[in-house]
């Protein structure tokens, strides 16, 4: 999987693309680690080009939407597919994160 | 069609498991399926059993095997993931709460949740030392 960072406003956008999975999660998860350990982050994840999100990467979301209201940060997931829409209705977590 | 490929139980092996699924329902001509579920799916399997099958062997260097079999027909795909590692029944893992709010929210079982909602059927079987575990996914609008 590849990450790309940018900047816009007071947000970091994240562009990701491939797969985010067992093997890629934890990279992510690092390469993530210090926006999303910052008071009052502002991370946009853009799920544009990502093929699917194993359960492993759905821990990861789960982590930062955590961490966002541990630090009152907020996390928007913006280009899902429908495919992988459809993971976070069938597991729940469309009603957990923020999905634009 | 069959399509067969044995990997090591290794989650370094993922990337030749997706090739595998990509080039057999190249081969046999597979329309009308999404590839990425497929790809999701078959993570969760083979990440489960090289996380736990072989738990014996954490430290050894042949982790042993993995057979993955690709059936195709004209309206359906079966994948079955064959191990000779401890005995699992994956059916038999309580599913987790997806009504839980974020703060009761914890980490685990969601794997085989998704693979049980994106196929069509799931059965699981103990045969001659070995995990048999099949998954059955129709095939829509056939081109």
């Amino acid at each position: 999987m590849n990450i790309e960072f940018k900047k816009e406003n007071e947000n970091t956008v994240v562009d990701m693309e491939g797969r985010l999975d067992t093997n890629t999660a934890p990279d992510f998860q690092k390469e993530l680690e210090e926006y999303y350990n910052a008071q009052g982050f502002s991370l946009i994840l853009d799920f544009e080009k990502l093929d699917f999100v194993s359960s492993a990467g759905l821990r990861v979301l789960l982590l930062i939407q955590k961490k966002s209201k541990a630090l009152s940060g907020n996390m928007i997931i913006k280009n899902v597919k429908p495919e992988i829409q459809e993971v976070f209705n069938m597991t729940g977590f469309s009603e957990i994160l923020t999905i634009e | 069609m069959k399509n067969k490929i044995i990997l090591s139980a290794d989650t370094t092996n993922l990337d030749a498991l997706y090739q595998f699924i990509k080039d057999t329902l190249e081969k046999d001509f597979i329309k009308g399926v999404q590839i990425n579920v497929l790809e999701m799916v078959c993570e969760e399997i083979f990440t489960n059993i090289a996380n736990y099958a072989y738990q014996d062997r954490a430290n050894d260097k042949n982790k042993g095997d993995v057979e993955i079999e690709i059936e195709t027909s004209t309206n359906q795909i079966i994948f079955t993931f064959k191990d000779k590692g401890t005995p699992f029944d994956p059916l038999s893992v309580k599913e987790p709460d997806i009504n839980m709010t974020l703060d009761e929210r914890d980490y685990g079982g969601l794997g085989l949740l998704m693979v049980k909602k994106s196929v069509d059927k799931i059965e699981y079987n103990y045969q001659n030392d070995e995990n048999i575990f099949k998954l059955f996914k129709t095939i829509t609008n056939v081109i």
